[in-house]
C-alpha cells in the first residue's frame, strides 16, 4: 500500500472551467482547483450534486478542455498531450451504459484494441478480467440481458482493461444495491494496493470514510479545503466526517447545531 | 489494428445485430423493390387481360355483318353477351355489373345497305378504365372492318387500295441505349435505389452519435487513446456500408424478380432487362460518393443532436432533401432537362439520372465522371464537416 511509483501521478494548478450558457450567462463549473493525487492513494472529491466533481474529472480525463490553469496526468499536460493521457487513465461512472447488443467479452475486446492491445496479450487480459471480476457465467451473452451489477462489474473491467496508472470513479456505487456496492468499493481497495492512482467522487460520506486517503472538498465550483480525514475533522473541531464538510463547505451551521 | 478499423467493425457488428437497422438495409428495400414488381406487374398485366373481357350487346335484329363484328371481337378474345335493352344496359352499368354496352340497333346492315354510315353507340362509366381499354379495342376493330369496306369501294371504282391512308406516319424507332428496360421501370427504379441509399443509413445514424450521448457511451470512447477524427471515420465508414448494402439489396431484388419469371411480371419485362453487368458496375460506382456524403451528413447531424429524438427529428427533416431530388428523377424523362449535362451537377438527382440511364443501356462518360466527381467533393465536404463537429467540446457535451 501506499507504494510510490511516480509522485504526484495527478496535479492541478487553477484549474477552471467557464461554461457559456446563452440563458444563464457564464457558469463557472470549476474555479482554481489545485491539488494533487500520489500513487497508492485514494483521493475522494467530496461535493453535493452539481458542486463540480464530475466537471473537474471530465477535465482530467480530456473530455473538457480547461479555460484556464494547468493539469498534468502520469506528467502529461492534459492539454498538450491528451492522448498520452488517455493512455494512462481509467474511467468509470454508473451512468454509463454499456453496448446492449454486444457481450461483454467483445466489450473488453473492443476497448482492448482501442487502447493498442491485440492478438494473444489482449485475449489473455480480457480472460484474466472475466476471471477477476467473476462475469465468466455472462461473458459471452448481450449486456443488454444484464443486471445493473452485472453491468457495472463488466464496466469496472472496461476501466481496467488497459491496466492504467490513474483511476477516476465518478460516484461509482450510485444506482447499486449494498451488496454491489461493497463489491465495488473492494474492487477499488484492490486497485490502490496495486499502486493506482485513484480519484474518487462521490457525496457518500461512509464511502469516503471507508476508501479516502486524502479528501478534497468542492462547494459551488471552488475547492473549499482538503486533507485527510482527520486532519479535516481537526481543523473544524468536528467529531464526524459529515459535519466537518458541511462547515469546511460553509453550510447553515445551525444545521450543524 | 487501426482503430478506424476497430470502430469500423464494433459498428458494423452492433448493427447487423439491430433488427431495425437489418430491416433498413435488407427486409425494407427488398421488400420495396418486390411489392413494386408485384403491384405494377398485376396492373400490367390486367391492362393485357383487360382486352379479352366481356362486353355486352344489344341487338334487335341480327345480320350477317352484326354477326361478323361480333364474331371478330371473340375472336380476340372478347366475351360478349346480349342484353335486352339500352334501359337494362345502363341500370346496369351503374349497378357495376356490366362494363361496356354495344347498341348494335336494327343491325349494320340496315344502314350499309341503304348507303348511310353505321354509328355504333357504345355506353359505359368513363372512370372504368377498363372499360375505356375494351372501347379502344372495339375502335380498332371497327377501323379495321372500315378499311375492309372502304377497301372493296375504291376496289370497284379502281382506286389504289394505298390511298386509303393518303397520309400517315411511318415509325423508325433510333436505338440509343445498347439494351431496353420497360419505361416505367426507367422511371421508378432509380427513385427507389437512391432513397433507399439514405433510408439505409438514416435507421443507424441516430443511434450512433446522438444514441452513444444519451446512453453516455460516448465518454467512454472519447477517453480512449483514439483520435476523434478517427472515431468520426470509423462510424462514418459503418453508415456508408449500411447505406451501400442498403442499395446493393434492391437493386439484387431487381434482378432476382426477373430471373423468376413469373406469368404476370412478363408485361413488365416484355423488352427484357436493360441492366447488365456494365450497368451494375456503373450504378454502384455512382453510388459510392453518394453513400459517403448521405452517410457524412448523417453522422454530422447526429452528432449536433442531444439525443435520437432531436437526431430523429432532424433526420426526418433532412430526408425531404433527399427525396425531392429523387422524386424529380421520375420525371426527368418527360423534360428536356434530362439531356442536358447539368443534371449531372445536381447530387442526388445526378446518381438518379445515371442509374436511370444504365437501366437502358445509355453510358454517358463525362456525366459518370461529373456525378463521381461532385458526390466526391461534396462526400469530403461532409466528411469533414463530421469530423470537425466531432472535435468540438460544446457539440460533443451537448446533452
Amino acid at each position: 500500500m501506499n507504494q510510490r511509483i511516480n509522485p504526484r501521478m495527478v496535479r492541478t494548478d487553477s484549474l477552471s472551467k467557464l461554461f457559456v450558457d446563452p440563458k444563464r450567462g457564464d457558469v463557472k463549473a470549476v474555479q482554481n482547483a489545485t491539488f494533487e493525487a500520489q500513487p497508492g492513494q485514494i483521493v475522494g472529491l467530496l461535493g453535493k450534486n452539481g458542486a463540480g466533481k464530475s466537471t473537474l474529472l471530465r477535465m482530467l480525463s480530456t473530455v473538457l478542455t480547461p479555460s484556464s490553469g494547468k493539469a498534468w496526468v502520469s506528467d502529461f499536460d492534459i492539454v498538450a498531450n491528451p492522448t498520452e493521457v488517455r493512455r494512462s487513465i481509467g474511467f468509470m461512472s454508473t451512468s454509463t451504459a454499456l453496448y446492449g447488443r454486444m457481450s461483454p467479452r467483445e466489450i473488453l475486446g473492443y476497448f482492448g484494441e482501442l487502447h493498442g492491445l491485440q492478438g494473444a496479450s489482449l485475449k489473455a487480459k480480457v480472460d484474466e478480467l472475466i476471471s477477476r471480476l467473476d462475469i465468466g457465467s455472462y461473458a459471452d451473452g448481450l449486456c443488454d440481458k444484464l443486471s445493473t451489477g452485472q453491468k457495472q462489474r463488466v464496466n469496472i473491467a472496461r476501466t481496467l482493461i488497459h491496466d492504467p496508472q490513474v483511476l477516476f470513479f465518478d460516484e461509482p456505487t450510485s444506482g447499486l444495491d449494498v451488496v454491489m456496492s461493497q463489491d465495488v468499493m473492494r474492487f477499488v481497495e484492490e486497485e490502490r494496493e496495486r499502486g493506482k492512482t485513484i480519484i474518487y467522487c462521490t457525496h457518500i460520506m461512509s464511502e469516503v470514510e471507508r476508501l479516502c486517503d486524502h479528501i478534497v472538498c468542492i462547494h459551488d465550483g471552488e475547492l473549499k479545503g482538503q486533507g485527510s480525514i482527520e486532519a479535516l475533522k481537526a481543523q473544524t473541531g468536528e467529531s464526524s466526517l459529515e459535519k466537518a464538510f458541511l462547515k469546511v463547505v460553509g453550510y447553515n451551521q445551525e444545521v450543524l447545531a | 489494428m487501426n482503430p478506424v478499423v476497430t470502430v469500423f467493425r464494433k459498428e458494423m457488428r452492433e448493427m447487423l445485430r439491430d433488427k431495425r437497422v437489418r430491416s433498413a438495409m435488407f427486409i425494407g428495400p427488398i421488400f420495396s423493390v418486390a411489392l413494386m414488381f408485384i403491384l405494377f406487374g398485376l396492373i400490367f398485366s390486367s391492362f393485357s387481360k383487360a382486352t379479352k373481357t366481356t362486353v355486352h350487346a344489344i341487338v334487335r335484329k341480327h345480320d350477317a355483318a352484326t354477326d361478323a363484328f361480333i364474331k371478330g371481337l371473340e375472336k380476340g378474345g372478347m366475351t360478349v353477351k346480349e342484353l335486352p335493352s339500352v334501359d337494362a344496359a345502363t341500370e346496369q352499368i351503374k349497378k357495376g355489373e356490366v362494363r361496356l354496352a354495344l347498341d348494335f340497333g336494327d343491325g349494320m346492315e340496315t344502314s350499309l345497305g341503304s348507303n348511310q354510315p353505321f354509328k355504333l353507340p357504345a355506353y359505359f362509366d368513363p372512370s372504368e378504365q377498363k372499360a375505356q381499354i375494351a372501347l379502344s379495342v372495339i375502335e380498332k376493330s371497327m377501323s379495321a372492318m372500315n378499311e375492309v369496306i372502304v377497301g372493296k369501294i375504291f376496289e370497284e371504282k379502281q382506286i389504289d387500295k394505298a390511298m386509303l391512308k393518303p397520309l400517315s406516319v411511318e415509325r423508325k424507332e433510333v436505338k440509343v441505349g445498347d439494351t431496353n428496360t420497360n419505361e416505367f421501370l426507367v422511371q421508378l427504379l432509380p427513385y427507389l435505389i437512391v432513397i433507399w441509399a439514405f433510408y439505409g443509413a438514416m435507421s443507424s445514424a441516430s443511434d450512433m452519435v446522438a444514441g452513444e450521448k444519451e446512453r453516455q457511451t460516448l465518454e467512454t470512447l472519447l477517453i480512449s487513446p483514439v483520435a476523434r477524427r478517427q472515431v468520426a471515420l470509423g462510424k462514418l465508414f459503418a453508415l456508408a456500408t449500411a447505406s451501400f448494402l442498403a442499395t446493393a439489396s434492391s437493386i439484387a431484388t431487381i434482378f432476382v424478380f426477373y430471373s423468376l419469371k413469373l406469368d404476370f411480371l412478363k408485361p413488365l419485362f416484355e423488352k427484357g432487362l436493360g441492366l447488365n453487368f456494365t450497368g451494375v458496375l456503373v450504378i454502384l460506382v455512382a453510388l459510392v460518393p453518394t453513400t459517403m456524403f448521405f452517410a457524412s451528413a448523417l453522422i454530422a447531424i447526429s452528432s449536433y443532436a442531444r439525443n435520437t429524438r432531436e437526431a430523429q427529428t432532424y433526420l426526418a427533416q433532412g430526408s425531404i432533401l433527399v427525396m425531392l431530388p429523387a422524386m424529380f428523377s421520375q420525371i426527368i424523362g418527360f423534360t428536356d432537362f434530362a439531356q442536358s449535362r447539368t443534371v449531372y451537377a445536381i447530387p442526388i438527382l445526378n446518381a438518379a439520372n445515371v442509374i436511370r440511364n444504365a437501366l437502358i443501356g445509355k453510358y454517358d462518360a463525362v456525366g459518370i465522371a461529373m456525378t463521381v466527381g461532385i458526390g466526391a467533393v461534396l462526400a469530403l465536404i461532409a466528411m469533414a464537416w463530421s469530423v470537425r463537429l466531432f472535435n468540438r467540446e460544446t457539440i460533443l457535451n451537448r446533452i
